[in-house]
């Protein structure tokens, strides 16, 4: 299990910041599966190996069909990363167009990250866990919450 | 002009202590017995085997089993430094290219049961790394993460790599 400082190593922009350990470590689910609430298969565009890719998008790690993929579970492009009520959002990291690391933001304004094979963590903006590893935000999405009473 | 002996030095080689001096002896008493004929080939072949022989005692030669701890420890040390490198990594490919892991492809079969005794106490994504070093893949179709090891620790039980 990967300590503070093992994850603060790593992601350094999480020092001093509020954010918080939320479950144990696991091998099953990754970041992107985590974005869009599944905690039972690793997502990546390959075919076998334990992963899972949704059938007919390319196998490609590109942003764009991350977008696509999205965009099919509800969600729709947007310019910015706050919280708006009425909707959540999720946010793609990305390094030289390659899919890095996807979020999703919580009813409370923060965001929850799947770190790889490591833990859930929650953060308290999204640009907390950018750097080396993850690359930076480079596209936010939001879709109308199913669960909003005005 | 210079000679081949003008650039050698005389050089001592310390006796290991850990050598039994009777094995020098036996050693250098059997390359003598040959000292009629092919005398350099035979005092050869036979010290070298006895060196062989001896330094096998003191590792300093491959045995199968101090090949084996070698191969173990070799194992231990790609596999941490790769966990360490890629653990916060959703990217297959960041983590099937990373260094490390192909250095443990390129162990080969030989390495195979220790991959899968890794994948059995620390799971982890080996898929592609047992694929590629046994050039099969038992994984059905549609598996996720833990089927994918299920599918592997059977093949590695049914071939006889795990207990």
């Amino acid at each position: 299990m990967a300590s503070l400082q093992d994850i603060e190593a790593s992601l350094p922009s999480l020092v001093g910041t509020n954010y918080s350990e939320e479950s144990a470590p696991t091998d099953i689910y990754n970041c992107i599966a985590f974005a869009f609430g599944d905690t039972q298969n690793w997502w990546w565009p390959k075919k076998g190996y334990g992963t899972y890719w949704p059938p007919g998008f390319p196998i490609s790690d590109s942003v764009e069909t991350l977008i696509k993929i999205f965009e099919v579970h509800g969600y729709s492009a947007c310019d910015h990363y706050e919280q708006e009520p009425g909707y959540e959002k999720v946010v793609i990291y990305s390094r030289d167009g390659r899919i890095k690391h996807a979020a999703r933001q919580l009813n409370s304004g923060r965001w929850a990250s799947k770190l790889g094979e490591e833990q859930d963590i929650e953060h308290e903006r999204a640009e907390h866990i950018e750097g080396a590893a993850y690359g930076t935000v480079t596209q936010a999405l939001r879709r109308a919450r199913k669960d909003w009473i005005q | 002009m210079t000679y081949a002996s003008d650039r050698c030095e005389k050089r001592e080689y310390p006796r290991n202590s850990k050598v039994d001096v009777r094995d020098y002896a036996y050693a250098t008493g059997r390359a003598g017995l040959h000292s009629r004929g092919r005398r350099f080939e035979r005092g050869y072949a036979i010290a070298a085997h006895f060196a062989g022989v001896i330094g096998s005692r003191n590792g300093a030669v491959p045995t199968p089993k101090a090949s084996a701890d070698q191969l173990q420890g070799r194992f231990d040390k790609l596999a941490k430094q790769w966990r360490l490198e890629t653990r916060f990594s959703s990217s297959l490919d960041e983590k099937v290219l990373n260094p490390a892991y192909q250095s443990i492809i390129a162990m080969g079969e030989k390495a195979v049961p220790l991959v899968l005794m890794e994948l059995d106490r620390e799971r982890g994504h080996w898929f592609w790394a047992l694929h590629f070093m046994t050039g099969v893949d038992p994984v059905p179709e549609g598996a996720n993460v833990d089927a994918a090891r299920q599918a592997w620790l059977k093949w590695g039980r049914e071939k006889g790599f795990l207990k």
